[in-house]
């Protein structure tokens, strides 16, 4: 009674802010709530069509559950400081912040889908060597995203360090810039992020999709 | 972590649901205990054993490594 309880609450919730959303015309915000939502409840409403009961909520859920939860806060976190940095210093005058917040829960709820199905679904469907892979893919996905912000910083920081120690003049005197290196290092980063989103999607579908009996 | 949970339930002719509806988890759970791909809580051990009328390390068998 007490879970029937809280899966109303859930959807009540849901509702109240989708139609908070659809009111503010963040149509795409309220859209992916409603499918998330469902996704994330599907197993309790398939149990409820076909044994008017749900299912338990298990140790083994708790436990995916909370480090799914975990995954979500911690990339909110994350990505809440890095959009302070250009609020902050103004590289953005005037931010959407329906649009910004919308974008930032939105990424925070498929983080934590994601790592519910893949705490759920995709780790128990892989094998050793499968999740190895996926690790290496994670990994790549991980690195090239970072050499590619990284070196965004570094492609400004570099040209202003020198037109600030050798005058504003200074590239035009040297004749090339930096820009050959930082375009081929956003070249190869944006290369090896694209394999590694591939990989990283290739191996959750097969985990996801791989019978259990 | 291997698992005779399999051999067990065909012992006492019980299914995946059953059993799973007996020591209050999910049918998935008892599917990958029998994988060996989850390492249950002490209570649901003890439970699983209970369930099954025997004991722990009897069901569940630790590899060395």
């Amino acid at each position: 009674m007490k879970r029937m309880r809280l899966l109303w609450a859930v959807f009540i919730t849901a509702l109240v802010v989708t139609i908070i959303l659809i009111s503010i015309r963040a149509y795409y915000v309220a859209i992916a709530l409603v499918v998330g939502t469902l996704i994330i409840e599907h197993r309790e409403l398939w149990s409820l069509i076909r044994k008017r009961k749900l299912p338990p909520i298990d140790e083994r859920v708790r436990e995916n559950t909370s480090k799914a939860i975990r995954n979500g806060f911690i990339f909110f976190a994350i990505a809440s400081a890095f959009l302070m940095l250009p609020f902050s210093v103004k590289i953005i005058e005037t931010p959407d912040v329906v649009h910004v917040l919308g974008g930032l829960f939105l990424s925070g709820g498929t983080v934590y889908l994601l790592s519910y199905l893949f705490y759920d679904r995709v780790e128990p469907g892989l094998n050793e060597r499968s999740l190895r892979v996926l690790k290496t893919f994670l990994l790549v996905a991980g690195i090239s995203f970072a050499a590619g912000i990284i070196s965004v910083f570094l492609h400004n920081a570099i040209y202003g360090l020198f037109i600030h120690f050798f005058g504003a003049d200074f590239w035009d005197r040297v004749g090339v810039a930096d820009e050959p290196v930082f375009f081929f290092i956003a070249l190869l980063s944006v290369l090896t992020f694209a394999v590694g989103i591939i990989g990283i999607l290739v191996m959750f579908i097969k985990g996801l999709f791989t019978k259990s009996s | 972590m291997k698992t005779r949970i399999k051999e067990y339930r065909a012992k006492y002719n019980l299914t995946q649901e059953k059993l799973a509806e007996m020591v209050g988890v999910r049918r998935e759970t008892i599917v990958f205990l029998e994988q060996g791909k989850y390492n249950p809580s002490l209570r649901l051990a003890h439970n699983i054993a209970r369930v099954l009328k025997t004991t722990i390390d009897e069901i569940f068998i630790l590899d060395d490594d």
